[in-house]
């Protein structure tokens, strides 16, 4: 079919070479009929004609030849004086035959002169058939009867058969001819139109197809450009958040912590003085230590929003020192032996959301080692790539089954999930290893697309 | 679209031409085999036999038989027959020692060639010569006149016929006897001397005959001997035939008047009675021995006086 998808005109002349090729070889195949179909009839017929006609002219001169030798019996000299006689009271009853002449021949192989008188209708020029019979005297032949016989009654019925036959011949030969031709014609004419439609069709379906192909790869740009565009959106979005909450945290401990530690300490004064001054005044005493006792627990409650609002530790000892110090909690509060490979510098470089995302990450890892685990050794990993983050958290503790199937939510609390969005908001991957009583595995991976280096966020974070 | 057929093919005329060939060796072969059957079918068409002298050894072609001196051979017409055999009979009685064979009859011409080549002493011959056999230069004796007469079926009712009644007859035009009997017409073969004595005098006859003959209207017999027995036995027929045959033999049958005038030596000489044929003998050259003897005896008084009886009219005529 690799022709049909060809130029039109290739097919064109293919089909007509097809149409050509048949009747090209259908020709002397035709031919060939109409000369037998034509032929055959009227040759039959002159053969059995023929042969009828051979057997009269046999019959004919078996009985000549037996009146003769009866005659010759009875007079053996005057016989062949009216033998003429003979004869033609012999063809009397041959009457319509095509018998022309008969003639008594000699054993010599000479013809005996019987008379002048013709015998029959003898027609002079005219081809004859000749059929003889053994004339016999005593058993012995003496000469032979033969009898000629015109072969114009089988030619004329012939000629006359060949008329039909020769049109029944023609008509079927141009029947066999012309009827296959004409349905191959149509044929061909059909299959070059559905050919012709089918190119045009296919020519509008790679048309159509590289459009919607286009416009596909067209959508799929605007997605990707839209798609990268939010990613840095909501990444900016969190830096923000992040530097804003550090700023509120600095401000919270820099501002109120700095006035109620001064409080504090004046309140403490103030205690010291009542305690060593007037008896009377205990009152002030009693009345600074309840005040002390409310600032410590104000101080205590900033505090803690400080440390919510954000990792101030990193700001205050970096990413390792703070991961570090993460590890030896664990290890103070539970019976377990901690590995803790940290592989940077003591000043990552990160950018704080890189920084927090890491930290945050790790804190959970390990909350959930403390909280579910049960695990006897924690392995630790930090490892900082040029362009990429790798953290591991290993346990070897009872595990549990990680499937997503699992509704979100429905057994733990949303510790997992919080995890996953922070790594995947900064377009890094996340994933759980765990079986139950096989450990648990948390391996991420994060570019390090330093946004940091653009300006902006480094005034946010620096401010 | 056509994978299956070779493009090379299709360019190339040779499978075509090898196909033409096929055809064209299927048709010859045909044409060949049809040719030979018909060959083998038809046999040659030259004649199969040469023309010339039949060799003198011939079984078929006897030239002569052993005639002995004292017998007299005879052959010809049938109608010279009964007369001559009555004559032979009377010649054998006055001749004792003497002879004669009288064959069955072989027709004028017959006779004529069998005197002519020798085979017999006289041809007996009832019609006039032919030109070709005059060139032969025979000696020609007639020696009787027969009157021919229309001779009927002894049922049938009518004496007399007139000469057109007669050409109605072997026309077909009149097709019943006056008692109703179907008219049965029996003729001779062509040639026959009596049909020519008739037409010698009526020349419609001879058309009328022809025509008959052509359209296969009446039976025709070839001798004297069927003729007779035809007009004996079947009713309503009528032929022409020798008064003589009938007197001679007391055959059966009714010689009619014609025009009212009975056949007799008077009627005939006057040519009142219109039909007769001369009985004549031919040889090679005048006989010598018995023939001579057969001559002299035929030209003798007892046997003119035998003619006479037996309704012959004794040639050559009384002055
Ligand atoms: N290291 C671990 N070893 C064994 N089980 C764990 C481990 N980490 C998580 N799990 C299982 O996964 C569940 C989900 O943990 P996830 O941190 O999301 O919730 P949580 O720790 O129960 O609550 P929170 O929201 O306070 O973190 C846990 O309840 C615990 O059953
Ligand atoms: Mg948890």
């Amino acid at each position: 079919m690799s022709r049909a998808t060809g130029p039109s005109g290739h097919v064109r002349k293919d089909s007509v070479d097809l149409r050509r090729y048949l009747s090209a070889r259908m020709l002397p195949l035709v031919v060939l009929l109409a000369v037998l179909v034509s032929l055959s009839a009227p040759l039959a017929y002159f053969v059995l004609t023929v042969r009828t006609l051979r057997t009269r002219a046999e019959a004919t001169a078996v009985q000549v030849a037996s009146a003769i030798s009866r005659e010759i019996q009875d007079r053996p000299v005057l016989w062949r004086y009216d033998a003429y006689k003979l004869l033609a009271h012999i063809r009397a009853f041959t009457e319509e035959t095509s018998i022309a002449r008969i003639e008594i021949v000699d054993r010599s192989g000479v013809r005996v002169p019987l008379d002048d008188q013709p015998l029959g209708r003898r027609t002079g020029a005219e081809p004859l058939m000749w059929e003889s019979a053994p004339i016999e005297i005593n058993e012995q032949v003496v000469g032979h009867a033969w009898t000629g016989v015109v072969l114009d009654e089988a030619r004329a019925g012939a000629l006359l058969l060949l008329i039909p036959f020769g049109a029944l011949g023609l008509g079927l030969a141009s029947l066999i001819y012309f009827i296959p031709g004409r349905a191959m014609a149509r044929a061909t004419r059909r299959i070059d139109q559905s050919q012709a439609a089918l190119a045009r069709f296919n020519q509008t379906l790679e048309q159509q197809v590289a459009e919607r192909s286009s416009q596909l790869s067209a959508a799929y740009t605007q997605l990707q450009a839209k798609e990268e565009r939010l990613r840095e959106l909501s990444s900016r979005a969190l830096l923000l958040q992040e530097a804003e909450r550090r700023v509120i945290a600095r401000e919270l401990h820099d501002s109120a912590g700095q006035a109620l530690t001064a409080i504090r300490i004046n309140l403490q004064i103030i205690a010291q003085l009542a305690e060593a001054g007037a008896r009377g005044s205990e009152k002030v005493a009693g009345l600074a230590a309840r005040t002390l006792t409310i600032a410590d627990a104000t101080l205590e409650e900033i505090r803690r929003a400080v440390s919510m609002l954000g990792p101030a530790i990193l700001d205050d000892v970096g990413l390792v020192a703070a991961i570090q110090r993460l590890c030896d909690d664990l290890g103070e509060r539970a019976d377990t032996i901690i590995d803790c490979e940290l592989d940077a510098p003591p000043a990552s470089g990160l950018s704080p959301a890189l920084e927090s995302a890491c930290y945050r990450v790790i804190q959970e890892a390990l909350t959930n080692v403390a909280r579910h685990a049960r695990a006897t050794r924690v392995v630790v990993r930090l490892a900082l790539a040029p362009r990429k983050i790798h953290l591991e958290v290993h346990d070897n503790g009872r595990g549990f089954d990680p499937s997503p199937t699992r509704p979100a939510g429905s057994v733990g609390g949303r510790g997992l999930v919080g995890m996953r969005e922070r790594v995947e908001l900064l377009g890094g991957t996340l994933r759980i290893d765990s079986a139950p009583d096989m450990g648990t595995h948390v391996i991420v991976d994060l570019p390090q697309v330093t946004l940091s280096e653009d300006g902006d966020d480094t005034a946010v974070v620096v401010a | 679209m056509s994978p299956e057929i070779d493009p090379e093919d299709v360019e190339s005329p040779a499978s075509l031409a090898a196909l033409w060939i096929g055809v064209a060796v299927i048709l010859a072969a045909a044409v060949g085999v049809a040719g030979f059957l018909l060959v083998d079918l038809i046999g040659t068409t030259r004649e199969p036999f040469t023309s010339g002298e039949v060799p003198r050894d011939s079984l078929l072609y006897l030239r002569s038989t052993t005639r002995p001196p004292e017998v007299v051979h005879l052959a010809g017409s049938g109608s010279n027959l009964p007369l001559t055999r009555a004559l032979a009979e009377a010649f054998q009685a006055t001749h004792p020692g003497r002879h004669v064979v009288v064959f069955d009859s072989i027709g004028s011409t017959g006779g004529v060639h069998a005197a002519y080549d020798d085979v017999v002493d006289f041809g007996l011959v009832s019609r006039p010569l032919r030109d070709s056999e005059l060139a032969l230069d025979l000696l020609r004796v007639p020696y009787a006149r027969v009157p021919v007469v229309v001779a009927v079926n002894l049922g049938v009712p009518e004496d007399s016929i007139s000469l057109a009644e007669l050409l109605d007859l072997y026309a077909g035009r009149r097709s019943r006897w006056s008692d109703g009997t179907p008219i049965v017409v029996i003729q001779r073969e062509p040639g026959d001397s009596s049909h020519q004595a008739v037409e010698a005098v009526l020349p419609e006859f001879a058309a009328i005959n022809q025509t008959a003959y052509r359209d296969a209207r009446w039976r025709v017999v070839d001798s004297d001997q069927a003729m007779q027995e035809a007009l004996s036995i079947t009713a309503g027929a009528v032929g022409l035939f020798d008064l003589g045959a009938i007197v001679l033999q007391r055959l059966p049958v009714k010689p009619l008047r014609i025009d009212d005038i009975a056949p007799s030596e008077a009627s005939v000489q006057s040519r009142r009675y219109p039909f007769s044929k001369d009985l004549a003998l031919v040889s090679v050259e005048p006989p010598v021995g018995a023939p001579a003897e057969f001559l002299r005896f035929i030209d003798g008084e007892q046997a003119r006086s035998l003619m006479r009886a037996s309704g012959y009219i004794p040639l050559p005529e009384d002055q």
